[in-house]
């Protein structure tokens, strides 16, 4: 079967394929043989590791076809000439497998490299060539046997046969009687055997239930060719046996081979393994030749399975032209022990029908193949040829004589190499999973004219150097590529070796190219593979590998730019092009540009920072433990209790002890009050409250002596704010100042002042109330009516109808904000702020033409207002002296703590030079 | 309950809202956290009482008594813009409030430029073109008190600038340092920089002692007048023991 995917290779043997089938399935309808011969179909149904089963078998294909046939005629016995070392075959003829036995017995030199797609087909074939089954052992025997011993062979067979031949040997001594005397009665024959020979196909008998544990579509081949054999149960069986036996009842082998009883979905079933191996070509031989041991093998395989359509007709209709080891009694040996195991498919020991064959007793003879039906190379079969009585099967045909030499050559070293060889431990428990590669490439010795190439290249040249006896199982190589579902059903008894690549036992094949072989040389060792296990290499690696190092790597230019990029996708990768170009990268300065200069008063900043930066991570030590713990800090509380008792010294006191305010020293609150006293009666007055209650303290006496001024002279004023809390405090302030002079602010609201209320937007809003007051104040404070229809406002639209504007506030910008939103509509304007915010504002009050007529700062330019314009007794006046003994205690402590200061700077030297500089020098 | 109770009582709340404040001498207490967050309180229910019955409920009124659509439309603006404002508190919402912050910081920005420009930075120019020859009109001043205040002015102006230089270059003697040129006038800026700083440490200081007379006049006051005078004896008569 080929595989799709093969190359060339593979295209010419299919063809070959198809006329030799042709020709040995003379009776076979061709609908029937298509399906089976299709590559694709099977081929897709396969696993992947059955596909490189499916390359073995080309490559072997292949091989097979270029050495010519497989099955040499049955002549005589082994000659000399025949046993005698072959020419050194060409390299391309000769399977990698074969090479690595003929250099070891030096008759194949190393040979050119093959293609890297044989070499990966034939990986795992090593291990089954490795694997002598049972059935070939005897003919292994019988060409070693003392009458024509290889021509190179150093150990005759007879002497000292190896130990798995003579186990083989032996295991066939004692071989029941069963299989012969069924063998010699026709009532003891299987179905298969004993069915009608023709071309039509043979159904398959059914299997005995509950007979073995071998899986179903095995029972049956195991059933016919030895009907003797313990009865096993099916119970046994996996379940993807039962599922395949399952789809085979179901009919659903359309797709199947001929000797598959039906296909699993899973294609890693063994049903599907064990049908994919069989080349069709086996297929097709086992309908002609069914008598042959090889093909009887895969017939008794394949019987069971086939459909009534696509069964093969392997009926032994040709017994005559068997060669007379397989005729019935020729077989000097009786069938070994059944070393089956059940519940595998490598267990099946096809061994036994092998020595059916032998034995003649399970198997038609040849004499009984019609001539007409078998292939030419079959026909070509000497049966009378001297030899063929020899123990040796029949099957190696060398044995029967007509032997062509160079075709029997495979089988010298395959004896040689077998004697060479530590005995194969094929025991019971290691029977191979692919017994129809085993048979198709030890049983079969074609003729080389009768074979196409592909089928010539199947044959077994040689048998690999079994690995040395570690009491482990043959097949292990191929444990590594056996699947889980399989490896899960061996034996529990079984032992793995350590797995061992099938490429590593593989006479290693020459590769293509020397790049090929140094990466197969190159793979890395099994795990726990030791160099004495491991195989020698073969010469041509060897040669390879040392002739590797005369091929020398160009050298490659190093990259002139070794830039190594940082940022983007290509981050990392070394050599790359810049993304900007070289003139715009920045160079190394050729001198330093910028050195700090600094100064030793910049120095003593640094350190001074420095220190404090170095105070923050620096774990300060631990600060001594007060004697006395006290909740507060004592030094807060003397500076308070001293300003406490400044400020309330006076009150309890009830004596003045400082002079008032002279009014010649505030100029801009004697502007203030000339300014409101300039104006005409009945004017109108702008008064903004623009603070907070909680700085009512310092202003609302002084804006209450305003509005006491504004009053008597009979202004009126409109009171407004630009903070919420400025308008209730303006009306308060206001009724305070009306109630001192004894206007009852509740009447006269509306008329002589009016709370406008709230300007909302600070800035921007001052700025649209300078445009269009209207439209900003919509309600007053008190009412919640339109203000702008009172008397007070009457007639107002803009604030050119306003005659004065005073603003009252605590806040710098707030006055500036007034200023420059305000005053330019030309209206005169005062401002009472207090003293924190006087020392900013005061500019703005002064010079030749100053922004603000009149100023008054802070407690004093209130009790200055008082002064100038008495209403009264002052309420400024009551707190006067307390407010001076209050600054004057501040100045004290003020100037106590820089005395005190200063005197510990001079006495201690080394806080001076810790502590702050002082006097800056610039 | 008469306003004389009424007076008294908010007197007496008065009173001790401010010993609470006054015992922060003591060091952060929750009496006096107590007294901070009731007046946060009060301030701002006040400031949202006073924007709604000022602003708010009057322009919405005046959007719907307007007759003229096209006025209510334009009225409706301002409130809209505010609503959006209002959207900034929401995570989700609030970049469709970028459009009224943003107009609201652009004219507020264009605004106070403008102003400052055309109310402080001119002006204040300006104001330092003395003639120290001609005293103001009315001052009272000499020629020669005005001329000295002049160069008092013009020298504290033009020295503080020149302290607000910063710039050292090499010297010739090899340090690094501000040439003589503007080292010596700087020097003398330094001065009246400092000095205009005391004098608003000085008037943050005076209205500090303002506010504290006053609170202590208040208290002083209650203690020896409303609450000797008329809280206790009015408890005691309450309490049948006066």
């Amino acid at each position: 079967m080929a595989d799709p995917d093969a190359e060339s290779p593979g295209e010419e043997p299919r063809k070959e394929q198809t006329d030799w089938l042709g020709r040995l399935r003379g009776n076979m309808p061709a609908e029937a043989d298509e399906p089976e011969t299709s590559p694709t179909k099977g081929t897709k149904e396969t696993a992947d590791w059955l596909s490189r089963l499916h390359d073995l078998e080309d490559s072997e294909a292949d091989d097979e076809a270029e050495s010519g046939g497989w099955q040499p005629p049955p002549t005589a016995a082994l000659s000399d000439e025949a046993l005698a070392p072959p020419p050194p075959p060409e390299a391309g003829d000769v399977p990698d497998w074969l090479k690595e036995s003929a250099i070891k017995t030096g008759s194949l030199q190393p040979t050119p490299p093959a293609q890297p797609e044989e070499r990966e087909a034939e990986a795992p074939r090593v291990p089954l060539t490795e694997e002598v089954p049972d059935w070939l052992q005897p003919s292994l025997a019988a060409v070693q046997s003392p009458d024509e011993p290889p021509a190179d062979e150093e150990k005759p067979v007879e002497d000292e046969p190896p130990g798995w031949l003579q186990a083989t040997t032996l295991g066939a001594t004692p071989a029941p009687e069963a299989p012969q005397a069924a063998a010699a009665d026709d009532a003891g024959l299987p179905e298969w055997l004993s069915s009608e020979p023709g071309p039509e196909p043979e159904s398959p008998a059914p299997a005995p239930p509950g007979t073995a544990d071998l899986p179903g579509w095995l029972l049956a081949e195991s059933e016919e060719s030895e009907p003797d054999s313990t009865p096993i149960g099916t119970s046994d069986l996996p379940a993807w046996l039962l599922e395949s036996e399952d789809s085979a009842a179901a009919g659903g082998t359309a797709s199947l081979p001929d000797w598959i009883p039906g296909e699993p979905d899973d294609a890693a079933t063994p049903a599907h393994a064990a049908d994919d191996v069989i080349p069709d070509w086996l297929a097709g031989l086992t309908d002609a030749a069914p008598s042959l041991a090889g093909t009887d093998i895969l017939a008794a395989e394949e019987e069971p399975e086939t459909e009534a359509d696509d069964t093969i007709d392997y009926q032994p209709s040709a017994s005559e032209n068997l060669p007379d080891w397989l005729e019935p009694g020729s077989a000097a040996s009786a069938p070994p022990a059944a070393a089956t195991e059940p519940g595998h498919v490598g267990d099946i020991d096809f061994s036994e029908f092998l020595v059916d064959t032998e034995a003649g007793a399970a198997l038609p003879t040849a004499g009984e193949v019609t001539g007409d039906e078998l292939p030419d190379w079959l026909a070509d079969i000497d049966v009378d040829a001297p030899g063929t009585d020899t123990e040796a099967p029949a099957l190696y045909a060398a044995e029967a004589g007509g032997v062509d030499s160079g075709t029997l050559d495979w089988l010298d070293s395959l004896s040689s190499t077998a004697e060479e060889s530590p005995p194969t431990a094929l025991t019971e428990e290691s029977p191979s999973i692919f017994p129809e590669s085993e048979a198709a490439a030890a049983d079969v010795t074609p003729a080389d004219d009768d074979l196409p190439d592909w089928l010539a290249s199947v044959r077994p040249r040689d048998i690999e150097p079994a690995a040395p006896d570690t009491g482990q199982l043959q097949d292990m190589p191929l444990a590594a590529d056996m699947p889980d579902w399989l490896a899960a059903m061996r034996p529990a008894g079984l032992e793995l070796p350590d797995v061992q690549p099938p490429r590593a036992v593989v006479a290693p094949e020459e590769p293509a190219t020397a790049e090929a072989a140094s990466s197969a040389l190159d793979e890395p060792a099994p795990a726990g593979a030791s160099d004495a296990d491991s195989p020698e290499l073969p010469e041509w690696a060897l040669a390879l590998e040392e002739e590797e190092p005369a091929v020398e790597p160009a050298p490659m230019l190093q990259p002139v730019d070794d830039f190594n990029e940082t940022a983007g996708p290509l981050a990392g990768m070394r050599g790359v092009i810049r993304a900007e170009p070289s003139v715009s990268l920045p160079g190394r300065p050729g001198e330093s540009v910028a050195n700090f200069t600094v100064t030793d008063w910049q120095k003593e900043q640094a350190a001074i920072f420095h220190k404090l930066m170095r105070a923050e991570i620096e774990d300060l030590p631990e600060a001594p433990k007060r004697k006395l713990q006290l909740p507060f800090a004592v030094d807060r509380l003397l500076v308070f209790l001293a300003l406490a008792l400044a400020v309330v010294a006076p009150f309890a006191l009830e004596q003045s002890f400082f002079d008032t305010p002279n009014p010649e020293f505030y100029p801009s609150n004697r502007a203030l009050l000339q300014s409101i006293a300039d104006l005409p009666q009945n004017s109108l007055v702008l008064v903004a409250f623009d603070y907070d209650p909680g700085l009512g303290g310092e202003l609302n006496d002084g804006m209450e002596a305003l509005l006491v001024q504004l009053a008597e002279r009979g202004q009126r004023f409109a009171l407004v704010s630009t903070r919420p809390a400025g308008v209730g405090v303006a009306q308060a302030v206001a009724e305070a100042a009306l109630a001192r002079v004894e206007i009852d602010a509740a009447e006269t609201y509306g008329v002589q002042y009016v709370n406008l209320g709230l300007i909302p937007g600070g800035a921007i809003g001052l700025q649209a109330f300078a445009a269009d007051p209207v439209s900003v104040i919509d309600v007053d404070f008190i009412r919640g009516d339109s203000p702008w229809g009172m008397d007070v406002v009457a007639g107002v639209d803009s604030l050119s109808g306003f005659d004065m504007m005073v603003v009252a506030t605590d806040s710098p910008a707030v006055g500036r904000g007034w200023l420059e939103q305000v005053r330019p509509q030309g209206v005169p304007m005062a401002a009472v702020v207090t003293g924190a915010t006087q020392p900013l504002l005061q500019p703005y009050a002064e010079g030749d033409n100053p922004q603000f007529v009149g100023l008054s700062g802070g407690l004093a330019g209130a009790f200055v207002n008082d002064i100038i314009a008495p209403r009264g007794p002052s309420a400024v006046s009551r707190r006067w002296d307390s407010y001076s003994a209050g600054i004057l205690a501040a100045g004290l402590l003020l100037l106590f703590g820089n005395v005190v200061w200063m005197t510990v700077r001079l006495a201690r030297p080394e806080s001076r030079s810790e502590s702050s500089p002082g006097g800056t020098q610039l | 309950m008469s306003d004389e109770l009424l007076q008294l009582f908010g007197v007496t709340i008065s009173f001790l809202l401010s010993l609470l404040v006054f015992s922060y001498l003591l060091g952060d207490n929750p009496m006096y956290r107590m007294a901070m967050h009731l007046f946060v309180g009060v301030a701002s229910g006040y400031a949202t009482i006073v924007v709604f019955e000022a602003v708010l409920i009057p322009r919405i009124q005046n959007i719907i008594s307007n007759p003229d659509s096209t006025q209510r439309g334009l009225a409706a603006v301002p409130l809209v813009l505010g609503w959006l404002v209002l959207l900034k508190v929401s995570g989700r919402l609030a970049p469709l409030g970028n459009i009224a912050m943003g107009l609201l910081v652009g004219v507020g920005a264009a605004v106070a430029v403008g102003g400052a420009i055309t109310g402080t930075l001119f002006p204040q120019i300006a104001a330092n073109f003395l003639d120290p020859l001609q005293p103001p009109l009315g001052s009272g001043r000499t020629v020669a008190g005005w001329a000295f205040d002049v160069g008092v002015i013009l020298f504290g102006t033009v020295t503080a600038l020149l302290y607000f230089y910063y710039g050292a270059r090499r010297l010739p003697s090899g340090q690094i340092g501000r040439p003589a040129l503007i080292l010596i006038p700087a020097t003398f800026g330094q001065v009246f920089v400092t000095i205009a700083l005391a004098a608003l440490y000085a008037g943050a200081l005076a209205t500090a002692f303002a506010l504290l007379s006053e609170r202590v006049l208040f208290m002083w006051t209650f203690i020896t007048g409303d609450l000797t005078q008329t809280v206790l004896p009015t408890i005691l008569q309450n309490l049948g023991l006066g």
